[in-house]
């Protein structure tokens, strides 16, 4: 009987809200860039698509269910250290639960900073990115960071 | 007893477990940044005309000067120099020379005499964004040139890897 109940408190209570991600963001930066062509710098601020990336979250129990979302960088060495990204939500997405916060940039670090947070399941909700701190003394390379996002159950 | 105790422990690790897989679930995206190579120059237009129509009696013809226009570069590379030729040669006792004002830790050629053959004229040149620098053009003939009717060259500057 023991067994028997232990194994349904494991199948129920084991349904951890899930989320995916899709998209990510893809920026070269030419010579098109320059703030005013030749003798200028380049420009210091870029911007992604408003859906640069689509999050999902699901297998909440019930619209009540609340969640957050974190967010953080990892750098793998592959970025340059002037440089500051920022994201923020553009959409609401969809869903019958709720969703607020964050529909202005923060800055993504090493450490998770709440994101956004909501109720139930939610889909298609829109983030957009935004890097600053270019210029012409970065040298000719590709840099690329990894970000984060993890979704939390609120009790 | 026993059996209790037993129990809360099992009660417990379950829990436990359930605990673990509640702490969140994670997604991953990647933000990837190209920076290409950037290598800009211009020039402000076309300089006056360089007319050589006096001397002083005794010497050669004087010499005529402008530098009435500038250039402009931008690179986020190092090791560059900037070349500059014509597109082809003057004649024989005339010389125009080219002076680029180097940008910042560049380092300048000074009075370049410019032929049909590249010739550097600003070298060293690091990462730099720099505008209203200086070109000056000096036209010169001695007498052996004669009377040269009027005529146009083509000056390219080019940037390029040292």
């Amino acid at each position: 009987m023991f067994l028997l109940f232990s194994l349904w408190l494991f199948l129920t209570k084991v349904e951890a809200i899930d989320l995916s991600a899709t998209g990510g963001w893809n920026e070269t930066v030419n010579e098109s860039d320059l703030i005013s062509g030749a003798g200028s710098n380049l420009v210091d601020t870029y911007e992604s698509t408003t859906d640069a990336t689509n999050i999902t979250i699901s297998n909440c129990i019930g619209d009540s269910d609340n969640w957050r979302v974190d967010v953080r960088s990892v750098d793998d060495g592959g970025w340059y250290g002037d440089f500051t990204i920022y994201v923020k939500r553009t959409s609401d997405g969809a869903g019958n639960g709720s969703i607020s916060g964050e529909l202005s940039y923060i800055e993504i670090t090493s450490t998770d900073t709440q994101f956004f947070s909501g109720a139930g399941d939610r889909s298609n909700i829109n983030i957009q990115y935004q890097l600053t701190g270019m210029s012409i003394n970065v040298s000719p390379d590709n840099y690329n960071t990894t970000i984060l996002f993890t979704v939390v159950d609120i009790p | 007893m026993k059996k209790l105790v037993f129990g809360l422990f099992g009660l417990g690790l379950v829990f436990g477990l359930s605990g673990l897989a509640l702490a969140g679930n994670t997604a991953q995206q990647t933000v990837t940044y190209q920076v290409d190579a950037i290598n800009e120059i211009s020039v402000s237009g076309n300089p006056g005309d360089l007319v050589v129509n006096s001397a002083t009696a005794g010497s050669e013809p004087n010499e005529d000067t402008d530098n009435s226009t500038n250039w402009a570069i931008t690179t986020n590379q190092t090791a560059r120099k900037i070349t500059g030729s014509i597109n082809t040669a003057m004649p024989t006792n005339v010389t125009l020379e080219i002076n680029l004002t180097a940008p910042t830790g560049g380092v300048s050629e000074n009075d370049v005499s410019l032929s049909a053959t590249d010739a550097d004229l600003v070298t060293s040149i690091e990462t730099v964004a720099e505008s209203g620098l200086t070109i000056t053009y000096t036209l010169s003939a001695t007498v052996a040139a004669g009377v040269v009717p009027q005529a146009q060259k083509t000056v390219t500057i080019t940037l390029t890897a040292e």
